[in-house]
């Protein structure tokens, strides 16, 4: 009788034993999925202060602009490392929605103008942000055509627009507004 | 079971192995009331014995088989949640709860709007400018089903609307594939591009669908509010964030209020933050939160969808056997 009392206590210790090791594992291994992928926040191309210009890469090449980082309208996104904004600024912290014309995000790990017009009429924030971009990266219409950049509408502000890759007024496949 | 019932979803396979576990727990219940029951009736006898050897061995007896007995009913229910434990990978739970089951609603096979057996309707408006055309639209989706095409050029647009007829019984709208609801976000935006979203978990298609709503959401923007609480790339409203943000067992804790200096607004405008909690929604919700019916009265298009144009991504990128079309 004793001999079987000790293998059942035996086994409820192997049991346990078990039971502990395998959430161990499993918990290491949970911690291990939960390391979400970094996002690719490098420093990207920031030029130097002093710089007058640096190169930008456009899909026919490089593209040389103004350094716009010393542009005072050029700020730092607080909660986006490595994003700013250009021209207008929207405050992250603030949960009211933008009165600005249009918001120019740039990424620097990747070299890309992501462009949202806020405001109806569309045609002329679109032409708001253009003139901005054209003015403060000292580029030519044929030379802004060819840097990394998307124009697009939310939802929000215009139902007609929304969805669709506008593009730069003067530039090739650009959608009439 | 609970299932099968008002009130209650349609029973599932899962809830069969609910009953077993359920059958599991009250046996181990009983057996542990009839053991305590025995150990005192034993434990009445040993001092009730007077002596008697004999009385006293049975005793004796007694409660080393009903403690034998116990333990081996406890180490079966061990055994059986061990092996249990190590089949079922996704249990995040530690060492308990031991036996809980949770049966979550599988997902259901929808039938593509475009080809449900309804009768629809429309009729072609013409408009001049972005704001009357806004307008017709707005008018559009405001009907059941209603799913707008606009053609023409500046200065001469037609609105044409196709919207279920009276005889049709419910239906989603969409936008027509071709139409609006085709643009992505671009490779090179960190925020949203389908690579990026990939590398979150979401597969290909999901992937594409959801880069094509952060355009028509906000534009692939970063930061950006709606005004009514909705934030970021993605809108995604305050209640939602606080579900997957809030407290050390959320999926995403670490994208709290409480680490963007407590606020909730910049803490959706972070980038990386709202792609990840869209990503727990879209494997929680598919494509609801933004494709399905809008019930705020106060908002602009009320009983239409959130986001019209997100069931336009989903008609354009998406798979009609797509299992997290669910929300429409």
């Amino acid at each position: 009788m004793k001999k079987i009392l000790y293998i059942l206590i035996i086994l409820l210790i192997v049991v346990i034993a078990a039971i502990v090791y395998l959430n161990t594992v499993r918990d290491s291994d949970s911690q291990t999925n939960n390391d979400w992928t970094t996002f690719p926040e490098s420093s990207g191309e920031i030029p130097d202060s002093k710089s007058a210009t640096f190169e930008i890469k456009g899909e026919t090449g490089l593209i040389e602009v103004r350094n716009f980082f010393s542009d005072p309208l050029t700020r730092n996104d607080p909660v986006n490392d490595g994003h700013y904004q250009l021209g207008t600024y929207i405050d992250p912290y603030s949960p009211l929605p933008s009165d600005e014309p249009y918001y120019i995000e740039y990424i620097a790990s990747t070299q890309y103008f992501n462009i949202s017009l806020l405001a109806v009429p569309v045609d002329e924030s679109r032409m708001e942000a253009e003139q901005f971009l054209l003015n403060h990266l000292d580029l030519t219409e044929d030379q802004i055509c060819n840097i990394n950049y998307r124009v697009t509408v939310p939802a929000r502000v215009s139902l007609l627009h929304a969805g669709q890759s506008l593009g730069f007024s003067f530039c090739p496949n650009a959608v009439a507004l | 079971m609970p299932c099968g019932r008002a009130g209650q979803g349609d029973c599932q396979t899962c809830h069969v192995v609910q009953l077993v576990s359920g059958v599991n727990a009250w046996l181990v219940g009983i057996l542990s009331i009839v053991a305590t029951i025995m150990f005192v009736i034993a434990g009445f006898r040993l001092v009730t014995s007077n002596g008697n050897p004999s009385v006293l061995q049975d005793a004796k007896s007694m409660i080393i088989n009903v403690a034998i007995g116990f333990v081996i009913v406890l180490s079966a229910w061990l055994l059986l949640d061990l092996f249990m434990k190590s089949l079922l990978s996704d249990s995040e739970q530690g060492l308990g709860p031991w036996n809980e089951i949770a049966c979550v609603d599988q997902p259901v096979a929808r039938t593509d709007p475009d080809t449900l057996d309804i009768t629809r309707e429309q009729n072609v408006s013409t408009c001049t400018t972005a704001a009357t055309c806004d307008t017709l639209v707005q008018q559009c989706q405001d009907r059941p089903g209603g799913a707008e095409t606009i053609t023409g050029s500046p200065g001469n647009f037609q609105v044409t609307c196709a919207f279920t007829g009276s005889s049709g019984s419910g239906g989603g709208g969409s936008v027509t594939p071709g139409g609006r609801g085709e643009a992505q976000c671009a490779a090179d935006n960190t925020n949203c591009s389908v690579e990026l979203l990939q590398s979150l978990g979401l597969t290909e298609t999901q992937a594409n669908i959801m880069s094509c709503v952060a355009v028509t959401e906000n534009s692939g923007g970063s930061v950006g509010c709606s005004g009514t609480g909705p934030c970021g790339t993605f809108q995604i409203t305050q209640t939602n964030w606080g579900i997957y943000t809030n407290g050390s067992g959320s999926d995403h804790p670490d994208c709290s209020a409480a680490n963007f200096g407590g606020s909730i607004s910049a803490a959706q405008n972070n980038g990386p933050c709202n792609a990840r909690v869209m990503t727990s929604m879209v494997r929680d919700s598919g494509y609801q939160p933004w494709t399905g019916a809008n019930t705020n009265p106060n908002d602009s298009v009320p009983d239409g969808p959130w986001n019209p144009y997100a069931r336009g991504c989903v008609n354009t990128h998406g798979n009609a056997g797509d299992s997290t079309r669910r929300g429409f």
